[in-house]
C-alpha cells in the first residue's frame, strides 16, 4: 500500500512553509521578552543568540507604549552601558530610571563590543518618527565612531533595512551604493533580505527564547538547547565586582596593554607639532569627522547624547604623561567633533571618577554605574525639547 | 477511509517538511562563530 500521495506533500511543504512565515511575522510584531532590563550575554550574538530589529522596536513598544505619555529614552553604546559586571539589580540603567522617574521610560539596547548607533540607535531610527520625544543615548570612546551596517552588530541593522524599518535618508543610500561588498557581507545582507520578506530569524529566535534553543555554543555548552527564557542574567550568577586597587594590580600588564591598544591612545592618531605638543593628526580628524557623518541622519543627531564614558583613574596613573595627554586630546577633540555634527555630548573623563568607581579599565562596578547614571540624567535633563521632526520612510 | 488518511498523513509530513525548511534558513543565517566580547 502506498503510505504517501506526492500532490498532498507538495501541497503540505507549501502550507508548512507559509504558515511559518505567517507565524514569524506576526511573531515580529509582539514583545517576547519578559522583564526585559538589557540584552546580556544569553540575549545577544555573544551566545549565537540574535534577536530581530522587530522583536527589539516590539520591546520598546511595549516598555513605553505611545499612548502613556512618557518620554522613550533608548540607550544603546557598548559594554560599558550594558553594566558588563553590574547585577541585573546594580544595573546603571535601573539607577537612571529611578533618577529620571516617570517621564521618562529607560529602555536599555546596549551590547558589548557595539558602536555609538549600533542597536540602539538602529532601534532609535525606528522608532524617532513614532517618538517625536523620543531620546538616544548612547556611548564610545574617542576615535570608534563605526555606522551601524560597519560593526558587529551590522545584522540588526541590515534587518531594519530590509524589512523597511528605518527613515529613508538619501545620504546614507548613496554611502551604501557605493560600499564594496565581501562575500560575508553579501551573504549577510542576503539572509536579511530574505528575512525581510519570510521572517524565518523572527521566528525561530522566538522558539528559542520560549521553548527550545537549537544552536549549541561553548558558553552554554550543555544548556545550550534551554529556552532563553530560563537563562537568567549571566551577571547575575558572577562573582560580585571588587573594586579594589589590589584586584587592579592583578590585571596588569594585560589591562593596561588593552588600554594602550584603545583607539583613544594610538600613536597612529596624534603627532607631535613643532613645540613638541601632541595635536591631533589632520588625517584622523577627517576621518573621524567622515564617520560621524555617517552615524545618524538628520535630525537624530539634534535628539542623541554621546557619553564618552571614563577610563579608571588608576589605570590612567600608569601611562607615561604623553599617553595621558593623548587621551585627554581624544576626549576633547572627541566631543568637538560630534558636537559640531548636531550630538549632544557629555564627557566624563574629569567629572569625578575614583578607582573604586571601576571593576577593571572602563567597566563600571555599582558605585560607578550610579554616578554614571546621576551624570547622564543631568544631561538628559538638559536636552532641549525635541521638536516635531520630519522624517520620511 | 484509506485514501483520506494517506492524503492526511501526507499533507502533515508536507508541513513538517516545509517547516523544517524555513527552519534551516534560520539556521544557515546564525553564525557558527559567535562574537565574543569578554569583559568580566
Amino acid at each position: 500500500m502506498k503510505l504517501f500521495s506526492p500532490i498532498p506533500i507538495c501541497v503540505g511543504v507549501i502550507a508548512g512553509f507559509v504558515a511559518c512565515c505567517l507565524l514569524g511575522r506576526a511573531s515580529s510584531q509582539k514583545n517576547i521578552y519578559k522583564n526585559f532590563q538589557r540584552l546580556h550575554p544569553f540575549l545577544e550574538q555573544e551566545t549565537s543568540y540574535y534577536p530581530t530589529a522587530s522583536q527589539l522596536v516590539a520591546v520598546a513598544r511595549a516598555q513605553c507604549p505611545p499612548s502613556a505619555g512618557r518620554k522613550l529614552v533608548i540607550l544603546g553604546g557598548n559594554s560599558v552601558f550594558n553594566g558588563s559586571g553590574q547585577k541585573h539589580g546594580e544595573l546603571w540603567s535601573r539607577a537612571l530610571q529611578e533618577e529620571l522617574g516617570d517621564r521618562y521610560q529607560v529602555v536599555n539596547f546596549s551590547a558589548p563590543g557595539a558602536g555609538l548607533v549600533d542597536n540602539g540607535g538602529v532601534i532609535f531610527e525606528c522608532l524617532a518618527r513614532e517618538y517625536p520625544q523620543a531620546l538616544f543615548v548612547t556611548n564610545t570612546e574617542p576615535g570608534y565612531y563605526p555606522a551601524g551596517n560597519r560593526s558587529a552588530y551590522s545584522y540588526l541593522f541590515w534587518d531594519a533595512y530590509y524589512k523597511g524599518l528605518l527613515p529613508s535618508d538619501a545620504r546614507r543610500e548613496k554611502r551604501l551604493a557605493n560600499e564594496k561588498e565581501t562575500p560575508g557581507s553579501r551573504e549577510l545582507k542576503l539572509g536579511r533580505r530574505m528575512n525581510s520578506a519570510l521572517y524565518f530569524n523572527d521566528l525561530w529566535t522566538d522558539v528559542s527564547y520560549r521553548y527550545v534553543s537549537t544552536v549549541w555554543t561553548s558558553w552554554l555548552k550543555e544548556r545550550s538547547f534551554r529556552p532563553r527564557r530560563r537563562l537568567p542574567d549571566w551577571y547575575d550568577k558572577r562573582p560580585p565586582v571588587v573594586a579594589e586597587e589590589s584586584e587592579f594590580q592583578q590585571m596588569l600588564p594585560g589591562h593596561l596593554d588593552a588600554l594602550r591598544h584603545r583607539h583613544a591612545l594610538s600613536t597612529e592618531r596624534y603627532q607631535q607639532n613643532g613645540v613638541g605638543a601632541w595635536v591631533q593628526t589632520e588625517e584622523s580628524l577627517h576621518q573621524d569627522e567622515a564617520q560621524i557623518a555617517d552615524l545618524l541622519p538628520e535630525p537624530l543627531p539634534h535628539r542623541s547624547l554621546v557619553v564618552f564614558t571614563p577610563y579608571n583613574p588608576w589605570f590612567l596613573a600608569h601611562l607615561t604623561d604623553a599617553e595621558r595627554t593623548r587621551v585627554e586630546l581624544g576626549f576633547s577633540n572627541g566631543g568637538l567633533l560630534l558636537e559640531k555634527a548636531g550630538y549632544h555630548v557629555l564627557s566624563t573623563f574629569d567629572r569625578g571618577f575614583v578607582p573604586e568607581d571601576f571593576g577593571d579599565t572602563v567597566h563600571l562596578s555599582p558605585a560607578g554605574g550610579r554616578r554614571l547614571a546621576h551624570l547622564v540624567a543631568e544631561s538628559i535633563r538638559s536636552m532641549p525639547e525635541p521638536n516635531q521632526v520630519a522624517l520620511t520612510r | 477511509m484509506k485514501t483520506a488518511l494517506r492524503i492526511l498523513f501526507s499533507l502533515v509530513i508536507g508541513i513538517v517538511i516545509g517547516a523544517f525548511f524555513h527552519y534551516v534558513l534560520y539556521k544557515i543565517s546564525v553564525s557558527g562563530e559567535p562574537f565574543i566580547y569578554f569583559a568580566f
